[in-house]
This record gives C-alpha cells, sequence and structure tokens, in this order.
C-alpha cells in the first residue's frame, strides 16, 4: 500500500527540542522576577513582549515535540487506497474563484486546471470581476463561467464558492486561487482520503514558485515552517486547518454545515472549525501538489498578512477555540495555537522600540546593575529561539528575518481593527490591475518612523553615555534590526530585483 | 498622472511628518540628557577632607615647661613638641644619686632617668596641629591628651555620590578636585566605601552612596584642612586625555553655554 509522504524531523532538532525549556526557564525566571525591574513602565512592556515571544516559541515547540513523542502518528492510520479513485469514480467540481486578478495569471491557471487528466471533473470559474475576456476564454477552453451580479457581490471569496455550490452538484468540491497552478497528480494523489466517510477535507501547502524575488523568498521559508513541521503536527491531532487553496472539500460535509462560511476574510479556517464541530475530520498531505505565487511587492504583502492576522483575531475574540463545544482539547489547543501567534507583532514593536527608548532617554526596562547576570541567562535563550528555526529549516536567509519582523505594523493593524469591528474590503493578493492603488507610505509609514529614529537615537545614545556596554548592546541591536527593516523596505520597494 | 501626483504628495508629506516626529523625540531625548548631563557631571560633587587624627599624650606626670606648637603648625617628624618638666622627679634622682653605693638607690635612680625621658614631646608623624589642650604651667598626669596632630599620611576624601556620580566615578582611575581656598586642582583616586555603607549596586538611584577617595600624590596633603570641602570634578573632560565623544560633549557644552548667557 503506498503511503503519502510524511514531514521529516532531524535528530539535531529532536535533541535541541529537549534544550529549548530550560534555557528559557532561565531567563524568563529572571526576567519575570520584579526585583531586577529598572523603568517600571517599560518592564511592564518587556515582560509582555517576553510574555508572547516565549509563549509563541513554546507553542511551536509543544506542537513539534507532541509530534514526536506520540507513537501513533495519525497518518498512519488513515485509510489510502490509491484504486479507490478508479473505483469509485466519484464526479468533482473545480472551483476557481477570481475577482480582480490579471488575466494571464487566470489563463495560466485555467487551462492547467481544465487540463487535468480526470474524466469527471467540472470547471467553474467564478468571475466577480465580471470581465468580459474570462468568459470568452472560459467558452474557448469549453469550462464553465459564472458570474455574480453587482449587487450580490457580498462576502468576497466565501460568497462567490456559495454562489458556485449552488451550480455545482458534484461530490467532491476543489478550489484553487486565480494563481495557484495545480500539478497533474492532484486528484488522483488526495481522492483516495475520502474513502474514510468522515474525512471532510483534504488540504495541500501553499508553494510559491516565484521564490526569485525578495519578499517571495522570505515568506516561502515562513510558510516552510508551517507547512512541513506545524500542519503536518496539526494533522496528527486532527485539526489540520484549511487554508484557502489547494485542498478538496467532501460537498456532503460543505452542505451539512451550510456552505463554506460567509466571511469577508479567513473563511477558510472559520469553514473547517464549523466542519470539526460537526465531527468532521481534516487530512493535511504535506506534498506539493500545486504552486502559485506569493505577492512579491509590499502592499500586496501588507494586504494578505494583514487578512491573516484579521482572521487570527477574529476568532480569538469572537469565537474563541478553547471554547468551541464539539473540539477536542487537542483540536482546541491547536486552532489556539494559530491564533495567538499573531500577538508577536505587540513583541516585536516592543524589541524594536526599547534599544532606541534606551537611546533617547537613558532608561531600560531591567537593571543594569546586574547586567552580567542578564547576559549569561539571555544569550542561551536567544540563541535556542533564533535556531529552533534555524534548525527546522537547514537554514534561514535575510528575507525571511526581515520579511517576519517587519509585520508588527500589519498584526497590530489587524488588531486595531478587529477591535474596532472595522468592516473589511476584500482585494485580491496578486496582480491586481483594476483597484486604485493606496499611496505607499500608507503601509510603511511605521518602517520609515522606525529608521527614522533609530538613526537619531544612535547620535543622542552616543551623547555622554551613562553606561558603555549598555550603549554599545543597544546600539548593535538597532543596527541590525534597522538593517533588517531597511532591507526589506529597499528590495520590498523596487519588485523587479531577484535574492 | 494626476492621481500620482496626488499619491507622491501624500507620501511626501507622510516622511516629512515622519521627520519631524523623528527630530522632535531626538530633541527631547537630547535636552533631557544635555540637563542630566549638566546636573550630575559639570556642577561639581563637594567632598570633605578627612585626615588622620592623632592625639599627643604625656605618658609622665609634671607640669608643661614648654610648648613649641601653635593651631595649624605644621611639624615634621620628631620635630619637638611639647616640653614637660617635674621638680620632684629630679630633686628625687639628684637625692638619689647621694647614695652611689647603695644598689637599690642606683636602680631607682635609674628607672626615674627613664622616665625623663618622656618628658620631651616629638611628632610621631608629619601633619598639622589641629588643637592645643594645655598651655604652660599645665599640671599633667599620666595619657593627658596635650595636642592633636592631622597627619599628612592617609588623608581621606569623604564624598556622598548619587548612584550616576558612582558610576561615573567607579569607571575612572582618578580624578581631579578642586579647592576653591587654594584655587588648585589635586588628583584624587577612589579609595573604600563607607563602612557603614550598605552595597550601593542594591540600592535605589535615590540613594547617596558615601565613598572615600586617597590622595593620589600625598605630598599635597600638608595644605588640606581637616573638614574643609572640595569640590570633585566629575565631568569626563577633566579626566585628563580626551575621548573623541568629549569634543562632541564640549561643542554642546559650548553651544548651550553661549544660549545661556544671551
Amino acid at each position: 500500500m503506498k503511503r503519502p509522504k510524511l514531514g521529516r524531523i532531524q535528530n539535531t532538532v529532536v535533541l535541541f527540542l529537549f534544550v529549548v525549556p530550560f534555557t528559557t526557564f532561565f531567563y524568563a525566571s529572571y526576567v519575570f522576577n520584579p526585583i531586577h525591574a529598572g523603568n517600571m513602565t517599560l518592564y511592564v512592556l518587556q515582560v509582555i513582549a517576553d510574555a508572547i515571544a516565549i509563549t509563541t516559541v513554546g507553542t511551536l515547540w509543544l506542537t513539534i515535540l507532541l509530534d514526536l513523542i506520540v507513537p501513533d502518528h495519525r497518518q498512519r492510520d488513515l485509510l489510502y487506497r490509491p484504486e479507490w479513485v478508479r473505483l469509485k469514480h466519484a464526479t468533482v467540481d473545480i472551483f476557481i474563484p477570481v475577482s480582480t486578478e490579471s488575466f494571464s495569471i487566470i489563463e495560466k491557471t485555467l487551462r492547467q486546471v481544465s487540463s487535468l487528466p480526470y474524466t469527471k471533473k467540472c470547471v467553474y470559474v467564478l468571475d466577480d470581476g465580471g470581465s468580459e475576456k474570462i468568459r470568452n476564454l472560459a467558452s474557448t477552453l469549453g469550462v464553465c463561467y459564472f458570474s455574480r451580479k453587482k449587487h450580490e457581490r457580498t462576502f468576497a471569496k466565501s460568497g462567490n464558492i456559495n454562489f458556485g455550490l449552488r451550480h455545482a452538484k458534484g461530490e467532491f468540491v476543489v478550489i484553487f486561487d486565480a494563481d495557484h497552478v495545480p500539478h497533474e497528480n492532484f486528484l488522483e494523489r488526495l481522492l483516495p482520503f475520502f474513502e474514510n466517510d468522515r474525512v471532510a477535507l483534504v488540504q495541500t501547502p501553499q508553494h510559491y514558485s516565484n521564490t526569485d524575488h525578495f519578499i517571495p523568498a522570505g515568506t516561502s521559508q515562513a510558510q516552510e515552517i508551517f507547512y512541513t513541521y506545524v500542519q503536518p503536527a496539526k494533522n496528527s491531532y486532527n485539526a489540520a486547518f484549511c487554508v484557502g487553496t489547494n485542498m478538496i472539500f467532501r460537498r456532503k460535509a460543505l452542505d451539512a454545515i451550510g456552505g463554506v462560511a460567509l466571511r469577508n476574510h479567513s473563511e477558510d479556517i472559520w469553514t473547517t472549525i464549523y466542519l470539526h464541530e460537526n465531527g468532521y475530520e481534516s487530512v493535511y498531505v504535506n506534498e506539493v501538489l500545486a504552486s502559485g505565487r506569493a505577492p512579491e511587492n509590499i502592499p500586496a504583502y501588507f494586504r494578505q498578512q494583514n487578512r491573516w492576522a484579521r482572521g487570527g483575531f477574529t476568532l480569538f475574540f469572537y469565537k474563541n477555540p478553547l471554547f468551541v463545544t464539539g473540539l477536542t482539547l487537542d483540536q482546541r489547543m491547536q486552532y489556539f495555537f494559530s491564533n495567538i501567534h499573531y500577538f508577536s507583532g505587540f513583541a516585536i514593536l516592543i524589541y524594536l522600540l526599547l534599544p532606541i527608548v534606551y537611546l533617547f532617554f537613558d532608561i531600560h526596562p531591567m537593571n543594569l546593575r546586574y547586567s552580567h547576570e542578564l547576559l549569561i541567562r539571555y544569550v542561551p535563550y536567544a540563541a535556542t529561539v533564533f535556531f529552533l528555526p534555524w534548525f527546522l529549516l537547514g537554514r534561514i536567509r535575510l528575507a525571511t528575518i526581515s520579511t517576519s519582523i517587519v509585520l508588527f505594523s500589519e498584526y497590530i493593524r489587524a488588531f486595531l481593527s478587529v477591535i474596532g469591528k472595522e468592516s473589511y474590503t476584500w482585494i485580491a493578493t496578486e496582480g491586481d490591475e483594476r483597484v486604485t492603488e493606496k499611496p505607499i507610505m500608507v503601509y510603511i509609514w511605521p518602517h520609515v518612523l522606525f529608521l527614522a529614529l533609530a538613526f537619531l537615537a544612535i547620535l543622542v545614545g552616543w551623547y555622554n553615555p551613562a553606561d558603555f556596554s549598555a550603549t554599545i548592546l543597544a546600539t548593535l541591536w538597532i543596527g541590525v534590526n534597522s538593517y533588517f527593516v531597511f532591507e526589506f523596505l529597499n528590495r520590498g520597494l523596487i519588485t523587479k530585483e531577484t535574492v | 498622472m494626476m492621481r500620482r501626483f496626488v499619491s507622491f504628495l501624500f507620501n511626501f508629506m507622510i516622511f516629512a511628518t515622519i521627520i519631524v516626529v523623528a527630530l522632535a523625540v531626538a530633541t527631547v531625548g537630547l535636552t533631557r540628557k544635555v540637563n542630566k548631563y549638566r546636573e550630575e557631571y559639570r556642577r561639581g560633587v563637594m567632598a570633605t577632607v578627612f585626615k588622620e587624627i592623632i592625639p599627643i599624650l604625656s605618658f609622665t606626670r609634671g607640669t608643661v615647661k614648654t610648648i613649641n606648637i601653635h593651631v595649624g603648625q605644621e611639624v615634621k617628624k620628631g620635630d619637638v613638641l611639647v616640653e614637660i618638666d617635674n621638680p620632684a622627679l629630679r630633686g628625687k634622682i639628684a637625692a638619689l644619686q647621694q647614695y652611689g653605693e647603695n644598689v637599690s638607690a642606683q636602680t631607682e635612680a635609674q628607672v626615674a632617668q627613664v622616665e625623663i625621658r618622656y618628658f620631651i614631646i616629638s611628632a610621631p608623624a608629619d601633619g598639622i596641629i589641629g588643637e592645643v589642650q594645655v598651655t604652660e604651667g599645665s599640671p599633667v598626669e599620666d595619657f593627658t591628651q596635650l595636642a592633636v596632630l592631622y597627619a599628612n599620611e592617609n588623608t581621606k576624601f569623604l564624598s556622598e555620590l548619587t548612584v550616576d556620580q558612582y558610576a561615573v566615578v567607579s569607571r575612572s582611575p582618578t580624578l581631579l578636585a578642586y579647592s576653591k581656598r587654594l584655587n588648585q586642582h589635586i588628583r584624587l583616586k577612589p579609595d573604600i566605601l563607607k563602612p557603614d555603607q550598605k552595597d550601593p549596586e542594591r540600592q535605589g538611584a535615590e540613594k547617596k552612596i558615601g565613598l572615600y577617595f586617597t590622595l593620589l600624590d600625598s605630598s599635597g596633603s600638608a595644605q588640606l584642612v581637616h573638614n574643609e570641602d572640595v569640590e570633585l570634578l566629575l565631568s569626563p573632560t577633566n579626566e585628563g586625555g580626551k575621548r573623541p565623544i568629549d569634543y562632541f560633549v564640549d561643542f554642546w557644552n559650548g553651544m548651550l553655554e553661549e544660549k545661556t548667557t544671551l
């Protein structure tokens, strides 16, 4: 019997996983002790930032560790018979929701999807843009074309998919974003999982093919952690969730929960949570079966991240997975872990600001008279926190750190808009031609302000420094941070540049 | 075209705002630092001179015959300070010496002779007379205090420092002090903490830290008076060799100085 490929975890990582809690505790026991406080306000901020950072690393650690020590990996028990596809020969509907992506991208996807070697499939282009060009292309390729009337275009992608569900009648629903091109064996590979009646969702990773650009190169590495380690681990708790594209739904299950969750954004995770609530199972297959394009310019990238962060925060504040009845404890924890990741924006902001505040105003969160003690505890902690993703990925690109650091602004923006219940208007991630672009400064002003403050802080800080070692450390820290931020702006603003 | 221009204008305005905000923050920070610098380091911190007090005692009985010292007088080690006389003892010796053959009388005379050596009291160390407590003709007993000598050796300076000042001092091997009375600079080095002082590193920023200094070169100590104040110059510029940052500091101080006088 052929088995799907499992995520591999190297032995070094296993060893390392056992070191992380010790270094973290060693550091936390020092920082969280208020005896060592310097300036009280900054100390509180530092504690908040450290608590968020430690929680984020801790959840990643816990997810991977539990996956390691749980002996019966769920994937091994999954029913998988490749011949089932031929025996059953179910009808499959393939949805390609389109909003305002550029024509060339849509054309490429459509041609590939319509040539998938599976006979009982029906391709639906769900065009929210109402473009005549796409209608013509659809008729040449012989695929179904549906477009909502203008006044019906509510709830963005989820509304669009539900609109498609009204027309389609197949047993399985496949969804591809307009910029995700599936591989030929997509259906043959994934359909066998549905032999088990309880499986409602089979998900594959998002893979970016345009990693020769700076931002996609960074995001793809961050994604790699999620798809190589986190999702397989979630999979073993039956908590793998849908990421909006490259997945197959069981139509019966979708009907049972009333279609895809109607939301302006992140309908994917909501749909999955409803499915899990109703006792359905999800399967994650860690095998690249479709390749897409990551956002290449800063506004597109920030919009995408903002959308994801909004999804996380909305779930956290309005349907906290910890209190959803019908989920198992494992599932609750796994959903919760994915939500709280987005709080790291606050931690990053605080970490960026603390050295600047020190250089400007000479106030610091910790009592510097114990600086050697702090250093002894901080260095192993920082090393393990830094090397954990390093070991997981094999290497870390500069782009990865750059693109992760700058996200603080979008995470906080998403947090504020979720708290303020601001409405969201959907704009496609990539290839947007018709939507008017906001001025770039709307997106990057926090980063430019950070760079300006960082530069001035170093000048002011070296005016009669009170403590040389602390000033040198703060300067180094600011230098490294502003290098990453500057590199992101520098490379991100010029989209054509390669890594 | 119009939209691109509006977009550019918008970007430019946000950029300008950012620069203004950053400069404002920097100005506030720098002003604070400069003020703190002026407060903490330029205005001198006082240090009190503590000299070693040596009491001059008599080791015999008698009356003060001559006093060769006055308050404030500088004396060298071995200088005769006070002479004591005891006519009764001298008479006793003279009487005993008449019995040349009597061994016990001679022994007693020799003991009395030894006591006579204590009639001359000389300075045990270089120093300055701080106090004279007897006059000529005063009767003295054993261990009567005659005078007080402030030794030149082991002169100490006690200063109460804030934590920040202490941080400056503990980093510098030597520092300058200025005596207004003498109108001259003296070079000090940090010595020990005040014995009843708790560990300064464990104290809050408000607490003062008592720190003793000693003279780097003890020859100048004769001019200093016990209990007088000298001004500690904690400014880094006074530490001798200038560091690169000091030129910057001087530049800023110069700027501020001009502004305040105008």
